[in-house]
């Protein structure tokens, strides 16, 4: 039964994994962590959400556990001072997720970790601050940092696309 | 600015769609990893089950070996039915004459000891013949048997008028001769005895004739003068003991007793799932470690260390008391003192710059660490170490009690509440400092109050009217945490204990 559950959700939880890590190894490393732990705690599990967000959750938990310090290397940036990105200014939808991807590995530790928690796995600024223990301004400021970044990156690849 | 704000862009929705379906395929081996670290946390668990059901195979196999000890020697010991197949065998065989109270001159059915009869537990009173009652010579005919001059079987009536009475209010027992009376007793005389006391006496009597057997309370009847007895002048009738029932008696006693108890106590630790975890659920405080520990690299360590703890033996103490509701039921409680050891092993190690303690980090100790993190250094190393627990218990056990004469087998199950007093994580080398978190210490993960289960099983054997001593295997295990909420693990001990006690028994 571990077997075909992880086979199940190995494959999504390993993409997750991967967008929290710089390479496959570490990414391939929090998701082994991540599963044992699952299948430890299985009897927590008590089916308020379904068992893919469950696990997910887990996933994201063991992921963060693995690349907490990286947060805490960049300065806080007062978002004011940050550059606005305009949401039109670039189409996602033209990339492909391996591009995507690559663009996220390219992004400090820090600003990583709070773009996905907030763009991809959609939580809001005031839970990401508890999760990490920082304050909620931080968060935002790297946020803004982060897609600041993704910015520069996607222009200086000369593929910037305007809806 | 609105686009910083909470409400999701575009920018966002995209990059959500982007990756909402994405999978990628896990290397070959991952699988096995994951099934290889399961195996060996499941090989740990079993391991501490087969100790426990080892150690607890063996309690019980002691205490079939001492019941069937127990039980094989008193079946040997059949002193008390040695009367009763001997009076069977009599009136069987024999037939019974007219017997009659001597001194009334008719049927007793009460005991009148006040007035020189002796009692017996049929409640007939023999009395002695008043010295006004005429007195059967020796010889002269007494009934159907006594005008024959002879009891059954040919025997003649003994001669009893040299036999003299014990004083009043004395009792002996004297060896009967072949004709003459099997015993005397004075006034006032009601004799009861346990088995071993009813043995002794009827041992005096092993030669009892059937014929004086044979005369119980059923074969009195009418109102004739007993002619034997006037025939005889001094026959009395056999002592009818009555068999103490030892159990009646201990019914509804109080008791209360000290013991001794050796354990095997698991803190059983086991991982919260994370910090984070937790905190997605809004409880941020542990957070705080892992962001001060971060900045050295070693932080996520603390959090995996010390989960595994492998039981040792401990001794506790206490006093018990109880008492049985009725003759099946017993109800217990008392207090006990120990504290339970076991061992675990750490991978951190915080040097304090200013105190220049060396202090081990667990998962226990994390929060408390931080406190002073901004003054250590962590250090990466391995040390066996040994985490102790003082632990107040208060059990509640209600118990079914089967009694083998003075073995008595008790199984019991309860609760009990259990008070945590301090955890002791000391390094066996004394390179390190010893670390002490009481429930009240800040940062402690530990609950002043946790609640268990109790089965037991024991043996109490009675030593006297008033002291037994027993021996009691007892299994006891969580039913809430040890530890307090927002901690990144749970603590739901379980202990395995034989208890050796001796108690005193206040019978009403």
């Amino acid at each position: 039964m571990q077997k075909a559950l992880y086979d199940q959700y190995a494959p999504r939880m390993l993409a997750v994994c991967v967008r929290y890590s710089k390479n496959r190894e570490d990414a391939e490393d929090i998701l082994q962590e991540a599963f044992v732990k699952v299948f430890n705690n299985m009897d927590k599990f008590r089916k308020e959400s379904t068992l893919g967000y469950w696990i997910k959750r887990i996933v994201v938990n063991t992921a963060l556990n693995y690349h907490r310090k990286s947060v805490y290397l960049y300065p806080h940036y007062d978002i004011e001072d940050m550059h606005h990105l305009g949401d039109d200014e670039v189409l996602v939808s033209n990339y492909n997720y391996r591009d995507l991807l690559n663009i996220i590995h390219s992004l400090p530790q820090g600003c990583q970790v709070i773009f996905n928690l907030y763009a991809i796995e959609g939580y809001k600024h005031k839970e990401i601050a508890e999760m990490l223990d920082i304050s909620e301004g931080t968060s935002k400021s790297q946020y803004a940092r982060a897609k600041s970044l993704i910015k520069e990156i996607i222009t200086e690849t000369g593929e910037v696309k305007h809806g | 600015m609105a686009n910083m704000g909470e409400k999701k862009s575009s920018f966002e929705e995209q990059w959500q769609e982007a990756f909402e379906n994405v999978e990628m395929t896990p290397s070959e081996g991952l699988w096995k990893d994951i099934d290889s670290k399961l195996t060996i946390q499941e090989n740990g668990k079993y391991r501490r089950g087969f100790i426990f059901y080892r150690s607890l195979a063996a309690a019980c196999f002691l205490c079939l070996i001492g019941l069937g000890y127990y039980v094989l020697r008193d079946s040997l010991a059949e002193n008390n039915t040695m009367l009763g197949q001997q009076r069977e065998n009599a009136e069987a065989t024999t037939e019974p004459a007219d017997l009659k109270d001597n001194k009334s001159g008719s049927l007793a059915t009460e005991g009148s000891p006040s007035t020189g009869g002796v009692q017996n537990d049929t409640g007939l009173t023999m009395g002695a013949p008043s010295p006004d009652q005429e007195v059967a010579e020796s010889g002269r005919s007494a009934g159907t048997l006594a005008q024959s001059g002879q009891l059954p079987g040919n025997k003649a009536l003994p001669d009893t008028h040299n036999n003299t009475l014990p004083p009043n209010g004395s009792t002996t027992y004297s060896r009967p001769t072949e004709d003459q009376p099997v015993v005397a007793f004075a006034s006032n005389t009601h004799q009861n005895g346990t088995d071993s006391e009813i043995g002794s006496v009827m041992q005096q009597y092993s030669e009892i004739p059937n014929y004086l057997l044979a005369y119980g309370p059923a074969h009195i009847q009418g109102n004739e003068p007993n002619q034997w007895l006037k025939a005889t002048d001094r026959l009395y009738r056999v002592p009818q003991v009555v068999k103490k029932d030892e159990s009646e008696e201990r019914e509804r006693s109080l008791f209360a007793g000290v013991n001794l108890a050796t354990n095997y106590f698991d803190p059983n630790f086991n991982s919260g799932g994370g910090a984070n975890f937790a905190a997605m659920d809004a409880s941020p405080a542990v957070n705080r470690l892992e962001s001060a520990l971060a900045m050295d690299d070693y932080g996520t360590q603390a959090n995996n260390n010390g989960l595994e703890n492998r039981p040792q033996l401990s001794i506790s103490y206490g006093v018990d008391v109880g008492m049985m509701l009725n003759k099946r039921l017993s109800l217990e409680s008392g207090i006990d003192y120990g504290r339970m050891n076991s061992s675990t092993s750490t991978r951190l190690i915080a040097e304090d710059f200013t105190q220049g303690d060396r202090i081990p980090v667990l998962v226990s100790n994390a929060q408390e660490v931080q406190s002073y993190s901004s003054r250590t250094q962590f250090t990466p190393q391995e040390q066996q170490l040994t985490n102790s627990f003082d632990i107040i218990s208060l059990p509640l056990k209600l118990g079914y009690n089967m009694r083998f004469n003075r073995l008595n087998v008790v199984l019991s199950s309860g609760v009990a509440a259990n008070f945590f007093l301090n955890n002791r994580l000391s390094d066996r080398s004394g390179q390190l400092s010893t670390v002490n978190l009481s429930a009240s210490s800040a940062g402690s993960p530990y609950r002043r109050l946790y609640y268990s289960a109790v089965v037991s099983g024991g043996l109490n054997y009675l030593l006297s009217e008033h002291y037994a001593v027993s021996v009691s295997p007892n299994y006891n295990f969580a039913l809430s945490d040890l530890t307090q909420a927002g901690y990144n693990f749970s603590s739901q001990p379980n202990n395995f204990g034989i208890d050796f006690g001796i108690r005193y028994i206040f019978n009403k």
